[in-house]
């Protein structure tokens, strides 16, 4: 009797055993799963960019608003009151209209012969001549003057570009690190004029990608949306895009050249969306 | 069956994951540049070549000043130069234009042909895209050559910028001179840039709120000329002038349609002020308010489907939109204190106004239902801003405080950008009020 009863007691506990196994296997897979994940994700390096991203914003805040001041610091230039020119009026205005704007002089436009793709120099050096103002980086919203400074900036901080732009960068990440990422931004924007109070500013997006040399000087830049180019309002973005991607005072860009695989072609997007 | 197919699910994913980690590990780097700079373009501008006399040199320096005071371009000391004989034929060697910063290069030929006329073509390059961005020419008479300037500055900012200029116009304003108490105010006319300053009547009467025709050269101003101030129209080109309508009371506050061909006005009469369109062609006048409140500044959308104007009929002084048959009235401005002088800009998406708070005065602007106002400039007394015709820069006037003696009260014009920078005085030769931008000359 207690024999039968140990051995019932023995092939329960087997089966129960062997049916522990059998379905605690995929238990077992579905612990490996979640360990996997973490690693394709990269939560790591997410982490010190969205702190990176925040930080950046911040800094251009307090200095660009001062409360109903008449100077704003990024003025251009002072008024400056130029010498009266009072020329003696001529008797009639009416001057014959000249021409038409003629059509481009029949020269053929004279094309560059151009010799090879031009290795694009280094860092110029620095001529004495005309300073260059210090770039003043401030973000969109704060472009346009406004003298009562009210609900429109935390409106437009709070839909502020930064998070936005970390989305498209995680899986990246792992590659070329969010804060090498950042420093590129930072040398780009600082090179960027903007087109500030341009109509529909919020619709040009002129994106291109571009053809690094290995020393982080810019070998090209294509315009990859250029079917609107018939826009005058896009032509003038995507133009001043260009010229902050081969300005030679930005270059080199400030990339780890051990990583030059990663970075050798980029896209990027200029987005004045939040001038308006 | 559920624990397998669990299983597989598991493989299933363990897979996509392996194959997909690499793939998204290899996907092109993309950067977002959501900010940058507000700072003038720097531009190289040599003088034009060739040319008899000073001419070549004049056009240059007319063609800089225009852009320079846009506050969108620094044109470069010649002095800093490499290149100093740049010509219009040949492309230039861009090197030497890129050490010295400029982003942009323009080069010109002047040439006098057989009979006397000027004959200017101008080059605009991309310094570091080293291509041509534009190139035109022009012939004209020699007395001309300051309007080829502006023309030439004109498509300058339009392929940079993408936006028209502004450079070929005229301002209107109301040149004052005289002790306050005693002001003599005559109508003026000049180049967008002070120069060749005119002025259109004589002072005997006193002139206010002149407006430019979109269409033609026609101002509509305010006058006493017949004690009662009436709303008149002078052509700048036969110097005549004529009362427009034949109504009851006093007339005032007048401003053309978009097409030129009405007038829209205020009529005060027992005690309340209505909105009037009176046709130029027909002389016909169409009442479009009536309401015993003071309805007045009133101002067509660029479309003429609209109208913005200021009332108190809610109390206070505020801004309004109707259609153009008064119709659909809605009140667009509810900030702190009072809005007037709604003016719609050319091109559609924004009204600016002056507003009155606290005891200073402000110039700003908001989009037509009344959002994202930001006030531009605050002075004592601003007022009056008007457009110019690409709806990038304001031109209003200022006045300084006088004290008792009757000393300062100075007037003058000053220029803003949109954005709220670049606030210049326009320079005068006496004290000046009431500006009005003309359209590009046609």
């Amino acid at each position: 009797m207690p024999e039968r009863g140990s051995f019932l007691f023995s092939a329960i506990l087997h089966v129960a055993v062997v049916i522990a196994f059998v379905v605690g296997l995929p238990h077992l897979f579905e612990s490996k799963i979640p360990e996997d994940e973490p690693i394709a994700v990269q939560l790591v390096n997410i982490a010190p960019e969205t702190r990176a991203t925040q930080v950046n914003p911040a800094p251009p805040v307090p200095q660009a608003k001062p409360e109903l001041a008449q100077n704003e610091p990024p003025k251009p230039e002072p008024p400056k009151p130029e010498p009266p020119k009072p020329e003696p009026a001529p008797p009639p205005p009416a001057p014959a209209p000249p021409a038409p704007p003629a059509p481009p002089p029949p020269v053929e436009k004279p094309q560059p012969p151009k010799p090879s793709p031009p290795p694009p120099p280094p860092p110029a050096p620095k001529p004495p001549v005309p300073s260059q103002k210090k770039p003043d980086d401030s973000s969109f919203d704060q472009l346009l003057k406004n003298l009562a400074n009210r609900k429109a900036a935390p409106q437009q901080q709070a839909q502020g570009p930064a998070q936005k732009s970390s989305q498209p960068l995680a899986p990246l990440a792992a590659q070329l690190s969010t804060s090498e990422i950042d420093l590129v931004k930072q040398q780009i924007e600082a090179c960027w004029n903007v087109p500030a109070g341009a109509r529909d500013a919020e619709n040009l997006r002129p994106e291109f990608r571009v053809t690094m040399n290995p020393d982080g000087t810019v070998r090209g830049a294509q315009l990859l949306n250029p079917e609107r180019l018939n826009d005058p309002f896009f032509q003038a973005a995507a133009d001043s895009a260009n010229r902050a991607l081969l300005n030679p005072r930005c270059q080199p860009l400030k990339l780890p050249p051990q990583k030059y695989d990663q970075w050798q072609t980029f896209t990027i997007t200029f987005d004045p969306k939040d001038i308006t | 069956m559920i624990s397998i197919s669990r299983r597989w699910l598991t493989l299933g994913f363990a897979l996509a994951a392996l194959v997909l980690a690499p793939l998204g590990a290899r996907a092109e780097l993309h950067i977002d540049i959501t900010r940058g700079k507000v700072a003038p373009m720097p531009i190289a501008i040599p003088n034009f070549a060739g040319g008899t006399g000073s001419v070549a040199q004049d056009i240059t320096q007319v063609l800089s000043a225009d852009l320079e005071r846009s506050g969108l371009f620094q044109p470069i000391d010649s002095k800093a130069f490499v290149d100093q004989d740049a010509a219009s034929h040949t492309p230039p060697r861009y090197n030497d234009w890129r050490v010295i910063n400029a982003q942009a290069l323009v080069t010109g030929d002047v040439a006098v042909e057989p009979d006397g006329k000027l004959q200017v073509e101008f080059r605009l390059w991309d310094v570091f895209a080293e291509q041509q961005l534009t190139g035109l020419r022009y012939t004209t008479t020699p007395q001309n050559w300051r309007r080829i300037a502006h023309i030439i500055a004109d498509a300058i900012y339009k392929r940079i910028t993408g936006e028209d200029g502004y450079f070929d116009t005229r301002i209107v304003y109301i040149a004052e001179t005289g002790p306050l108490d005693k002001r003599i105010k005559r109508l003026a006319i000049m180049d967008q840039d002070g120069a060749n300053n005119r002025y259109l009547t004589d002072g005997r009467a006193l002139v206010l709120t002149p407006r430019f025709s979109p269409t033609a050269q026609e101002i509509t101003y305010l006058s006493y000329a017949r004690g009662t101030p009436r709303v008149y129209l002078f052509n700048i080109d036969t110097g005549q002038q004529e009362v427009l309508g034949d109504f009851p009371g006093m007339t005032f506050a007048p401003r053309f349609s978009p097409d030129g061909n009405k007038v829209i006005m205020s009529l005060a009469l027992n005690g309340a002020s209505q909105i009037y369109a009176l046709d130029l062609r027909t002389r016909k006048a169409t009442q479009i308010t009536n309401t015993d409140s003071i309805d007045t500044s009133p101002c067509y959308s660029p479309d003429g489907s609209k109208i913005v104007f200021n009332s108190d009929r809610g109390g206070s002084q505020q801004l309004y939109v109707m259609n153009a048959d008064g119709s659909d009235i809605h009140r667009i401005s509810f900030g702190n204190g009072r809005y007037g002088t709604p003016v719609w800009s050319p091109r559609g998406d924004l009204i600016a106004f002056t507003k009155f708070d606290a005891s200073q005065f402000y110039i700003g602007v908001m989009r037509p239902d009344g959002s994202g106002e930001r006030l531009l400039t605050q002075s004592f007394l601003v007022e009056g801003p008007t457009w110019a015709p690409n709806g990038r820069v304001l031109i209003y006037f200022r006045q300084q405080p006088s004290d008792s003696k009757g000393h300062g009260g100075q007037t003058r014009l000053y220029s803003i950008d949109l954005t709220g920078y670049n606030e210049r005085e326009v320079v005068t030769p006496t004290d000046a009020s009431d500006p009005a931008w003309s359209p590009l000359i046609p």
